[in-house]
């Protein structure tokens, strides 16, 4: 059998170095369009004071990038350190995408942040434009192949399983690239930076605004921060909607976990705004609901019903049950390569192989599986409930939030009152670390929401896992975990010291 | 007159600059990073190939030979 601990220890691996890794990108994402911005106000009005913004937020863009550089590579090393039977089963496939992200995206991104940094005297206004330009397409081309990895994952499209290479294999190019959840998925996940970075910039010039310190800058820097958080907070919601609008679609287990819905409801369905969730009963002990609203949203339709998570794990048994027969049809064919009866066998059952994996976490041989064993594996097709229910429900309080903070903050930019608001600046400052609460949580509902699989509806999380020592697992988390806890020290601290040099660190430090 | 010699020059010149900061942390960086490849990726490479993802995922009877045989380098 699969040692349980190592997978949950290598499960927990990758969760903190990829949420530790997200705490810098989303800056990074937010900043660089930001940057550009600036810059462009410079060069349209050759004032010096909007040169002076792009060098002092591009300085504080390069302590994060400097710092948060290469914390996603360990997430890489892992897929084939911890993840070697998901690397053979789909590395095709999401090898691909990472790889023109690293080749393409990631040496366009690093190539112009040098140039960012050393080409002020040595490009023209314009080029030295087109350069902040590119790094932000870089950044941006990085998440979008990275999204694109991840949508697949989510909603495996365009591939196709060989069992005489025990791979998926991709089928169709275009269908991974434009597969609608990975293209919501980035709209909605690049948003979120920009919300951001623009919170970042928001913040620190509200906090010279209430220290009465360059105060110019602050001020052009604030009217900035607040249009484009703004445009990015309304496009977090309404692309978050699509996101959700895709879940339902592709992933409907995780849509009822995220709404605690137990039950299949006479559409359209109502939406639990909160609710006391029990697991062990598989209902709510009490619901606070709004009639109808999920069904909107969810199907975009007043008569299509949504699946109730009973209802998705009662059809998921009968699943397991087929898949049990894929998984013994594909022993027959491994052995048997050629045989053409073989292999219609099990091509007809083979849609549920996926299902009938899930059986093995509790029994080695599929065949041995008792009703007891298959209603496990149906149940455990549905994720845990409450962990879903409330950091969706966190993640979009915070969304609405910071739009709230940022409709203030753009019309007393407008109306140039927000001097006179110290209550919004002090919001402003405060909330700073708000929407990197609400990304995690998003990130959260993504990942956690996807289980038990690695490839949802294909590739179980336990069969992924390679078997590597449990001790060896505690010495590379505790490694990992303190490394990036360093870095995040290191980073905080030299964001801290230059953003309270302010503009003045521009020529107290040339660097 | 030359520069080098003002002793407020040498002071700004000792002062720990940004760019100073950034290399510090990026050679952290590479010798950490470094050093959690030797103690933890290096000695845990891992191989499957179609035997062994057919062990795991189809043929209980064999699984744990072939995972041993397929799975771990340097006898770990």
């Amino acid at each position: 059998m699969i040692d349980s601990t190592v997978v949950d220890l290598s499960r927990l691996q990758f969760a903190a170095t990829a949420l530790y890794h997200f705490i810098f990108v989303p800056l990074t994402l937010g900043l660089s369009w930001l940057l550009v911005v600036m810059e462009a106000a410079y060069v349209m009005s050759g004032k010096e004071i909007y040169r002076d913004m792009t060098k002092f937020w591009g300085k504080l863009y390069g302590i994060n990038f400097a710092l948060g550089v290469t914390t996603g590579i360990t997430m890489e090393f892992q897929f084939g350190t911890n993840w070697a039977y998901y690397s053979h089963y789909v590395g095709d496939i999401f090898g691909a995408p990472l790889a023109i992200e690293g080749l393409m995206a990631f040496f366009l991104e690093s190539t112009m942040v040098g140039l960012f940094f050393f080409g002020w005297n040595r490009l023209s206004k314009a080029g030295h434009l087109a350069v902040t330009a590119l790094m932000a397409l870089g950044t941006n081309l990085s998440a979008v192949l990275i999204l694109i990895a991840n949508g697949w994952m989510q909603d495996p499209v365009g591939s196709a399983f060989n069992p005489v290479t025990m791979r998926m294999e991709l089928t169709d190019f275009a269908a991974l690239v434009f597969n609608p959840v990975a293209q919501s998925k980035f709209v909605h996940t690049v948003a979120a930076g920009y919300v951001t970075g623009s919170l970042f910039v928001l913040g620190i010039s509200s906090w010279y605004l209430l220290k009465g310190k360059h105060v110019e800058f602050a001020k052009r820097s604030f009217r900035i921060a607040a249009a484009f958080g703004l445009a990015g907070t309304l496009s977090v919601i309404v692309l978050g909607d699509e996101s959700g609008y895709a879940v339902s679609e592709s992933q409907k287990s995780k849509l009822a976990a995220i709404e605690a819905m137990w039950e299949t409801e006479p559409a359209p369905a109502g939406f639990n705004l909160i609710a006391s969730i029990n697991e062990e009963t598989q209902s709510n002990n009490w619901a606070i609901k709004i009639p109808y609203v999920l069904g909107l949203i969810a199907t975009r339709s007043t008569s299509e019903t949504l699946p109730g998570i009973r209802e998705i794990r009662a059809e998921n048994k009968e699943r397991v049950k087929q898949g049990i027969e894929a998984v013994i049809a594909l022993e027959a064919l491994r052995k048997n390569p050629q045989d053409a009866e073989l292999l219609a066998s099990f091509n007809k059952v083979e849609k549920h192989l996926g299902y009938g994996l899930l059986v093995k976490k509790y029994s080695e041989d599929v065949r041995l599986a008792t009703p007891e064993i298959i209603e496990r594996a149906a149940h455990d097709s549905v994720p845990k409930v409450a962990p879903l229910f409330w950091t969706f429900r966190l993640m979009v309080v915070l969304g609405f939030a910071l739009f709230a903070l940022f409709a203030l903050a753009f019309w007393a930019s407008i109306k140039n009152t927000f001097q006179q608001k110290p209550w919004l600046l002090r919001w402003a400052l405060y909330f700073i670390p708000a929407p990197w609460v609400a990304i995690h949580s998003g990130w959260i509902v993504a990942e956690y929401g996807r289980q038990p699989w690695t490839v949802f509806g294909v590739l179980p999380t336990h069969l992924s896992a390679s078997s590597l020592s449990a001790a060896s697992l505690y010495g590379s988390i505790a490694g990992f975990v303190g490394f990036y806890t360093l870095l995040l020290i290191a980073e905080m601290y030299l964001m801290f010291k230059y953003a309270r040099l302010g503009p003045t660190a521009l020529q107290s430090n040339n660097a | 007159m030359p520069q080098s010699g003002n002793p407020d020059n040498f002071r700004q010149r000792l002062r720990p600059g940004l760019g100073r900061h950034l290399v510090l942390v990026l050679i952290l960086k590479v010798l950490v990073l470094t050093g959690l490849w030797h103690a933890f990726i290096k000695p845990n490479r891992v191989k499957v190939d179609a035997g062994a993802m057919s062990a795991r995922m189809a043929e209980p009877s064999n699984q744990i030979t072939r995972e041993n045989s397929h799975d771990r380098f340097n006898g770990r």
